[in-house]
């Protein structure tokens, strides 16, 4: 986190950041609003390292055990704080989330994860506040009700689209958030309620962010050997789960073990957007983000690699741009459907990732570039479908995998 | 709604899975609701041959309470066909404490599950 805020000013002033967060705050949140072309690297950095505190602030305020799905959730908080995210359309959410548990007279522990995540609606939360036809004083107290109460609808549904994939998805409350989002942009739709696209997008790689991202991930592999006294027996043996839900590395397999393989996936992903002349955006850098945070929490190279590859294969045969925005999205963020390859073998894998980039590319107009987590609405469908016929077929022909 | 009672259930759901993953053929669980929480008493005979693996379920079972990933999770406990990855570091998470007393080929596994405090 305090590396978020140190480069944040590094490349800009406090005056220009501040300046920059309020672009932030008062824009539109909707895909792709990449935030380093709207208001500049410093404040986007700045936005993300507020992100990242939220979630901080969040976890450690109703005393969980620091987890892999912590990591995850503080990187997938810090990643889209850099395209759609603001402490200002989150805390609606969040707030709902809390009066949910409050009315069931629970823990807000219990749903602190859910509300980090839910985060996704976000762009819901400034989007009604400029669409509704009200006064714009009446359409932001209105806009922040509704943020309210999607996050006061939100946990339930998440706790159940959980058993809908059977934990082949990393992003349960990507695809809880998307049929959230659904529904109320159909609603939206049918009163008459429309919203315009936006694409907000900076091209190239910024040499300083890319240097600094290898360096960090680099760093993190090191730090993580350097625990693990250079032994990679650990490290091994990690990848060797397959991945589904609950694959909490660091319980399973200890920090040292879960750093090395953060680390490694970082790199990886990252040397995938520069090898195919990729675009460092926001986006990307915060898919890289998350898909960073999740290797703690199911993803690791020999699930990863799979998938990217079906990635590869379906952008080859459809476009082919692999510098496509939302092919370089889909090719981190498949990391989604890892598990499928964990469990289920690699062909298994590539056919996933193939079916997600074709699910990716339609489910957006579903919400109206509204639900922050498509890649997770995709990654869920994906593993709807795929998991009954693979395990039917598996069942068919001998199990692959036996006991743990 | 915090579905409790369906929890204590999947708890139960997840440990027979894992014993009829591991051999066992002898299963019984019973539940205990009281005003303080529910008490879990499960009871099954495994094959030697899997005798790390009732170490690593002991492993799991001194996980950490983590109310956080329960709520999310629980209904993936039980799910899936013997010898897919289980779920046991989710009953951990789901439980305040654990006893296992084992005889034999046959272990005897007691799990807490206190009533949470309100808020």
């Amino acid at each position: 986190m305090a590396l978020l805020f140190v480069t944040a000013f590094l490349f800009d002033s406090p005056k220009d950041i501040m300046v920059g967060m309020g672009k932030i705050i008062v824009s539109r949140d909707i895909l792709i609003t990449d935030y380093f072309a709207l208001a500049g690297y410093g404040a986007a950095f700045f936005n993300a390292g507020c992100m990242m505190l939220i979630a901080i602030v969040c976890i450690t305020a109703v005393k969980l055990p620091f987890t892999g799905l912590t990591v995850a959730a503080i990187f997938c908080s810090a990643g889209f704080g850099l395209w759609g995210k603001n402490p200002v359309n989150m805390l609606p959410i969040i707030l709902g989330c809390l009066l949910y548990a409050r009315i069931h007279r629970a823990n807000f522990a219990r749903y602190v994860y859910t509300a980090i995540f839910a985060g996704c609606l976000a762009p819901f939360v400034t989007e009604f506040a400029y669409v509704l036809p009200f006064s714009t004083e009446v359409n932001v107290i209105v806009a922040v009700l509704l943020g309210i109460g999607m996050g006061f609808v939100i946990p339930p549904l998440a706790m159940h689209t959980a058993s809908m994939h059977m934990g082949y998805s990393l992003f349960n409350v990507g695809f809880a958030g998307g049929v959230l989002a659904f529904i109320i942009y159909s609603v939206m739709k049918s009163v008459g309620v429309e919203s315009e696209s936006v694409f907000i997008w900076k091209e190239g790689v910024h040499p300083w962010i890319s240097l600094g991202l290898m360096a960090y991930f680099g760093l993190t592999f090191v730090i993580g050997m350097l625990i693990e006294d250079g032994n990679f027996t650990g490290f091994l043996k990690l990848t060797r789960h397959p991945g589904r839900a609950i694959a909490d590395f660091i319980m399973m397999d200890g920090r040292g073990n879960t750093l090395m393989n953060m680390g490694l996936m970082g790199i990886v992903a990252e040397v995938y957007i520069l090898c195919i002349g990729g675009d460092l955006s926001g986006p990307v850098l915060g898919c890289i983000l998350t898909l960073f945070g999740f290797s703690a929490f199911g993803a690791h190279i020999k699930n990863y690699l799979p998938v990217l590859a079906g990635v590869i294969l379906a952008t080859f045969f459809m476009t082919p741009d692999f510098t496509d925005e939302k092919m370089q999205i889909a090719a981190i963020l498949v990391v989604g459907v890892a598990p499928i390859a964990g469990e289920f073998g690699v062909i298994a894998g590539i056919i996933s990732g193939m079916l997600h980039v074709a699910i990716v590319m339609c489910t957006s107009q579903m919400y109206g570039g509204l639900n922050l987590y498509n890649n997770g609405f995709s990654t869920g469908w994906v593993a709807i479908f795929m998991v009954p016929f693979l395990e039917s077929f598996m069942k068919r022909f001998g199990r692959k995998n036996k006991g743990r | 709604m915090r579905h409790e009672e369906k929890k204590v259930a999947k708890i139960v759901e997840e440990l027979t899975m894992y014993f009829f993953s591991i051999g066992g053929d002898k299963i019984s669980s019973s539940i205990e609701k009281s005003a303080a929480g529910e008490k879990i008493t499960f009871r099954a005979n495994y094959d030697l041959q899997y005798e790390d693996s009732i170490q690593y379920l002991e492993e799991c079972l001194n996980e950490e309470k983590n109310e956080g990933m329960e709520d999310i999770y629980w209904e993936l406990a039980g799910s899936g066909d013997p010898g897919e990855s289980s779920q046991l570091i989710l009953i951990g998470m789901m439980i305040d404490s654990h006893e296992v007393h084992r005889y034999g080929n046959e272990v005897e596994i007691v799990l807490y599950k206190n009533k949470e405090v309100e808020w």
